[in-house]
């Protein structure tokens, strides 16, 4: 190991979080490197001084008034189901059996989902707001789902252009002929 | 139908009760990591309260066989993340600035690391000026070293505590014991 890799690991070190090889290792080149071996007694001593700081207490009473603040905390009914449930399925079901429920509730939610099937949302602007003006009022919105709606005659042009395919390698490329006439 | 309701009613109390005792078991020890997070009384008491507050909100979700406080570190360090996001970055101080203590001002004095443990013993000052090279390094590198340094915490519990890999851990907590490094070592070669 040399002592850019020791650089960065002699933290870990410091803590024992490296694996038995590494400790080794490290400690052999601290053995025989000055400059490292400074390096790490200088992060140690940083360490000792953090470990070393005062605990700060709290004022008298801060429990109390922790408690006193919970009282007017109003937990939405929403909230208070799912911790129950959370707290019933953290009593009873084995994680395992959690996950099937869940999964059942998820297989359930999107089947529901497919019967409607998806939808377009069509805004209607009125005719004296300029098209493109970016400072509508409310626009009325209708909702109709996808089956009602017959194609139109012919789909309007792109304002981009389609990729138009490369027919040397296959991949599709972008060109400037579709902008002429804008 | 009257039955559930008590029964639910009863069943609320007895959490409650469950919960005020955590708040007295854990209080000081969340408050001294949320006063090395923020440096200040005002909003380590802030960040303690909003996190004890959040955890009783989703005391449901806590999984009653772990250890409350690795439930509470995760809790804090979000509410830290989210005081960050709501206010505008705190002003740094020099660190050889004069270091307001309860007996006025002060200057820091390091203890030399070959003195006997009596020199070691942090005074006030020190104290004071450690927290300000805390309080000057990023936040993320800040919590991973009052985690490590302070708490204890393996690596493994730091990652759980701020959601993010043992790798990022590594990284955050060297990084950060560096700069504190380098910044302590700034103001003593200042001092001489």
């Amino acid at each position: 190991m040399n002592c850019r890799q020791v650089s960065r690991l002699v933290s870990a070190y410091m803590d024992g979080e490296l694996t038995g090889t590494e400790m080794l290792q490290i400690r052999r080149h601290l053995d025989g490197c000055r400059a490292c071996t400074l390096q790490y007694e200088s992060l140690r001593y940083t360490k000792h001084l953090v470990a070393r700081l005062s605990y700060a207490e709290p004022r008298a009473g801060f429990a109390e008034r922790i408690c006193a603040r919970l009282d007017s905390i109003e937990v939405p009914g929403y909230q208070r189901v799912w911790n129950r449930l959370a707290a019933y399925g953290h009593k009873h079901l084995t994680p395992l059996a959690a996950g099937f429920l869940a999964l059942g509730g998820i297989l359930v939610l999107l089947a529901a989902g497919s019967v409607k099937g998806p939808e377009v949302t069509i805004a209607q602007t009125p005719s004296f707001y300029p098209t493109g003006s970016l400072r509508y009022p409310p626009a009325e919105v209708v909702t109709t789902p996808a089956a009602f709606l017959t194609p139109g005659p012919t789909p309007p042009r792109p304002l981009i252009p389609e990729p138009a395919p490369d027919e040397a390698n296959g991949s599709r490329i972008f060109t400037l002929a579709g902008l002429e006439g804008h | 139908m009257e039955l559930i309701e008590a029964a639910a009613s009863v069943a609320e109390s007895e959490e409650r009760r469950a919960f005020d005792e955590l708040v007295q078991r854990h209080h000081k020890q969340a408050y001294n990591i949320a006063y090395r997070m923020t440096g200040n009384h005002a909003d380590a008491e802030d960040l303690t309260q909003e996190a004890f507050i959040r955890a009783f909100r989703f005391f449901g979700q806590y999984k009653r066989e772990l250890p409350f406080d690795s439930w509470l570190y995760k809790i804090i360090s979000n509410v830290f993340v989210d005081m960050l996001r709501r206010r505008p970055k705190a002003q740094i101080r020099s660190l050889d600035a004069p270091v307001p203590t309860d007996d006025g001002e002060a200057l820091l004095e390091i203890a030399d690391p070959s003195d006997g443990p009596e020199e070691m013993v942090l005074s006030r000052e020190m104290d004071a000026r450690l927290q300000l090279a805390l309080n000057s390094i990023p936040e993320d590198f800040r919590l991973a070293v009052i985690y490590a340094d302070i708490e204890g915490l393996s690596y493994e519990e730091i990652a759980e505590a701020m959601s993010c890999s043992i790798g990022t851990v590594r990284s955050r907590l060297h990084r950060g014991r560096r700069l504190l490094r380098d910044r302590l070592k700034a103001y003593t070669a200042q001092r001489e």
